[in-house]
């Protein structure tokens, strides 16, 4: 199952949610990386047909996904809100699915889902009593009741402990052995990272970085940091800080020093150090670039 | 499932409606004429002539209000409260037509007012409408009731879909529109549901025009009837189609 | 960045404000759960969209005393359409919309938003709460039962020709209209009050109170009016009739008024318009129906006019009473359903 994004964009308005997306998603799992707001949700709805691109083309094995129902037989979604039916239970909800997917055993195919998501025990109770882990597992047999191609899971770990979070892995780690194409949206880089082969990173609601996992992480953690600096002699502590190896820059201004760093640790350690031993006091060491402006355009850039 | 009605849905459209003490609240609802109906036959003289008292609660109580707030609260439940809390993109990320989707709510929601509203006005015409040739009048007001919980419910949905207030805006449109306006101006007779019922009653019942008559014209409201539950129903349709879920980023 | 770090734990002052200042106590919280009441009502504070029912409603109440007050400024002080004995029977059903969509705003929004925890997690007892939430009903119900009166009595005092007998002749109504308010808020306040705090979402609890209202004046009205000796004292099951009785009481209409011989003159004149448009109606119908019937909408007419109040003919306190009673009933809802919220 091929699903390309060309130019997508949607916008509400005055907001724009999704800014000109293009991508292809390939077999295995990719994970979506953003901070809250970046329009991750929105992507995925898009893919899944429940929303209309303002402008650009979503297409799924070739068919626009908006308005052709008939896609849905290949493609499983679960949505981030936990509003589930409150008087179904597990098993119902699973079943409800199955027959809504037109699956042809729809009792064995909900039996399995749950036995996949391990809801055993819980499977005939309302899902009003489940626990939020236990909501998102219903959630997720829903969605692999009728074993789609394509599975488009938003923030699938809210809520999981640690355990059922693993043993959520490995099962999308052995359905994407098996072939199928996953995408899995998270805010959480080490969830992302421990997932996905591939990531594709969306700030503010553009593509701000897409390609292996490793090499993301790597742009992220190690990008250069900003830091400004005021003490009470700037002067000969700029000249300390440009002989140490893990600074990149110094800019002496009146109000103040600022100072760039590419190995944030180093730096870090280094600073009060190096300001004991020349006996200067430091009155104020503000980060200046955390906003998440400072890390998209350096990945755009970079 | 592929015809215009899918039975997983209508399934599930049945237990939402009966979920969450709705159901609770619809029978009491609709058991309220019934108990008037009691209360004047256990007040009353056996032989009297309840006539025109049948008339009274069938047409005032049951009409103007039981029925049209039975269908509201049960439409509530088909699409206003799953377009609220999100669980609606269940029924909507699926392999099945949205036209199939909103055809099985609309029957199915009134089915279920038409039933308890015309069981409801079934039985107060058996308590009350014994007198000969009064059998003619209790069939018109059941019919009518059956009629009017169609379009009542077939509009609160259509309601249900164009806003989130839907419940709200329903009871606006009961109370000022159908209670006051519809009373006070003659031309607007001609978009008031309750005057379908009315009429409809009226044309069954060809009863004198001492016991009951409606004030609009029967042809007319055969038209409108037929004109409104095509206009929701078409309505309905068309929203769910361009229906679209997830503003979250 | 911040300082002090001893060797063995320590509580870091990351630079939490402190309030040392003065603290109100239950009085000031009272005070503040009152008066957001109150804004709540009006929708005062949280943008123009939840100003337009409060707002639009008063408007509706206020349109009968504005046009009594141009027809007396054109026609003078003889001709009344709307007094004050009747106002309230006239727009009894504004202000069951006006509970209706304004009491949820006031109790049902902190339930459904779960913020009642955070509240009785404060210094406040929970018949605090409701005390408050009450008196703010009640309140906003008073000025907007009021609001009327005052354009009424305005009017009827500018355009008269001698302002201060004018004046001297409205005070014996003054206290009535006061009363009237008083007891009608009552009402109004504790039966939708006691129906907004047990329904967990707000437009439910709309459709509640409004079917409370309707649904029991439509209830009562056949039963009473067919049956009046054995059903009289139905009528007490619908608050919208026992307000209307109350103000009847209060305003005594059998007393000796000037307004009330117009009143009868009016209801007169009333009914021959309805016995001309139900002839006109009655001549139109084919000759083979016409014969040896008369035209239903008379008789029809003649029980309306009669009113459900005038054929049950209750002794006036006893709305008084079956109003306490309801506060009571009301103030035992509302303190069973916060007891049980648990913090």
């Amino acid at each position: 199952m091929t699903v390309v994004l060309t130019s997508a964009s949607k916008w509400y308005g005055n907001i724009v949610a999704v800014n000109d997306v293009s991508f292809t998603l390939a077999p295995g799992i990719t994970g979506l990386l953003g901070p809250n707001g970046a329009g991750k949700s929105t992507v995925l709805h898009m893919i899944a047909g429940l929303l209309q691109p303002s402008s650009g083309t979503v297409v799924i094995n070739d068919i626009a996904a908006w308005q052709h129902p008939v896609v849905y037989r290949g493609v499983g979604f679960a949505p981030e809100s936990e509003a589930v039916y409150p008087f179904l239970s597990g098993y119902e909800f699973a079943l409800l699915n199955a027959r809504l997917q037109m699956v042809a055993d729809p009792a064995a195919a909900a039996t399995r889902a749950i036995a996949m998501v391990d809801l055993e025990a819980a499977q005939h109770r309302p899902i009003a009593t489940y626990s939020k882990g236990m909501r998102q597992r219903a959630k997720i047999a829903a969605t692999l009741v009728h074993e789609p191609e394509l599975l488009l899971l938003d923030e699938p770990f809210n809520g999981m402990d640690p355990k059922q979070r693993l043993e959520m892995m490995d099962m999308l780690r052995a359905l994407a052995a098996n072939g199928r194409t996953i995408l899995v949206s998270s805010h959480i880089l080490e969830e992302v990272d421990r997932l996905a082969d591939t990531v594709l990173v969306l700030i503010g609601g553009r593509l701000a970085a897409s390609g292996p996992s490793r090499v993301i992480r790597q742009l992220m953690t190690d990008r250069p940091h900003t830091f400004t600096v005021r003490s009470s002699d700037d002067r000969r502590l700029a000249a300390a800080l440009v002989a140490q190896p893990a600074t990149t820059s110094v800019e002496i201004a009146a109000t103040g020093l600022t100072v760039r760093t590419a190995d944030l640790g180093a730096f870090t350690r280094a600073l009060p150090v190096l300001a004991r031993d020349a006996a200067i006091s430091l009155t104020e060491v503000l980060p200046s670039d955390e906003s998440l402006e400072s890390v998209f355009s350096y990945l755009v850039q970079g | 499932m592929s015809g215009p009605i899918n039975g997983a849905i209508a399934g599930l459209t049945v237990r939402q409606s009966l979920a969450r003490r709705r159901w609770i609240v619809v029978t009491l609802l609709a058991a309220l004429p019934i108990v008037m109906a009691l209360a004047f036959r256990a007040y009353g003289d056996v032989g009297d002539d309840m006539t025109s008292s049948a008339v009274d609660i069938l047409s005032s109580v049951a009409f103007t209000v039981v029925v049209p707030i039975v269908a509201l609260v049960l439409a509530s439940a088909g699409f206003g409260a799953e377009v609220e809390d999100g669980t609606v993109v269940y029924l909507l990320a699926k392999p099945i037509p949205r036209s199939t989707i909103a055809v099985t709510k609309l029957v199915v929601t009134a089915a279920c007012a038409m039933a308890l509203n015309g069981v409801s006005a079934a039985i107060v015409g058996v308590i009350m409408l014994r007198g000969a040739g009064s059998a003619h009048l209790a069939v018109a007001f059941v019919v009518g009731a059956l009629l009017g919980s169609a379009l009542y419910a077939a509009i609160f949905l259509a309601l249900g879909l164009i806003t989130r207030r839907g419940m709200l805006v329903g009871l606006v449109y009961l109370v000022v529109w159908e209670g006051v306006l519809a009373r006070l101006f003659a031309g607007t007779r001609t978009f008031s549901v309750r005057q379908y019922m009315l009429s409809v009653t009226d044309a069954i019942a060809k009863a004198d025009a001492s016991v009951f008559t409606a004030q609009l014209p029967h042809g007319r409201a055969y038209i409108m009837s037929a004109v409104v539950a095509v206009a929701a129903l078409a309505f309905c349709i068309n929203r769910l189609c361009d229906f679209e879920i997830g503003r979250a980023g | 960045m911040t300082a002090g770090e001893r060797a063995s734990g320590a509580i870091y002052d990351i630079g939490y404000q402190h309030y040392d200042g003065k603290r109100l106590g239950r009085a000031g919280a009272i005070r503040a759960l009152y008066v957001h009441g109150l804004r709540a009502i009006f929708g005062l504070g949280r943008g123009a969209r939840a100003k337009i029912p409060p707002i639009a409603l008063i408007i509706f109440i206020m349109i009968p005393a504005v046009i009594q007050v141009a027809v007396v400024g054109l026609a003078g002080n003889q001709v009344q359409l709307f007094t004050h004995a009747g106002y309230f029977r006239n727009t009894v059903w504004i202000f069951a919309l006006f509970c209706a969509f304004q009491t949820p705003e006031l109790v049902t929004s902190d339930q459904q938003y779960r913020v009642l925890a955070l509240y009785f997690s404060r210094a406040i007892r929970r018949s605090d709460y409701v005390l408050a939430r009450l008196g703010a009903l009640f309140t906003a119900l008073f000025i907007v039962a009021l609001l009327p009166h005052v354009v009424l009595l305005v009017g009827t005092w500018l355009s008269s020709d001698n302002v201060v007998t004018a004046l001297r002749s409205s005070l014996a109504v003054i206290p009535r209209i006061l009363v009237g308010a008083i007891g009608v808020s009552l009402l109004l306040s504790s039966v939708s009050l006691m129906l907004a705090a047990v329904i967990p979402r707000r437009p439910f609890a709309t459709a509640a109170i409004l079917t409370a209202f309707l649904l029991t004046s439509a209830f009562v009205l056949p039963l009473v009016l067919n049956r009046p000796d054995k059903m009289r004292y139905l009528v007490l099951a619908s608050p919208a009739d026992v307000g209307i009785g109350f103000t009847r009481w209060v305003f005594d209409t059998t007393h000796s008024d000037s307004t009330f011989a117009q009143q009868q003159v009016a209801d007169s004149l009333d009914q021959i318009a309805t016995q001309a448009r139900a002839t006109a109606r009655f001549n139109s119908l084919p000759d083979s129906v016409r014969a040896g019937r008369h035209p239903p909408e008379i008789r029809r007419r003649f029980r309306r006019s009669r009113g459900l109040l005038e054929t049950a003919s209750l002794p006036g306190p006893l709305f008084l009473v079956t109003t306490c009673g309801l506060l009571v009933l009301a103030g035992g809802v509302l303190t069973w359903r916060y007891r049980g919220v648990e913090t």
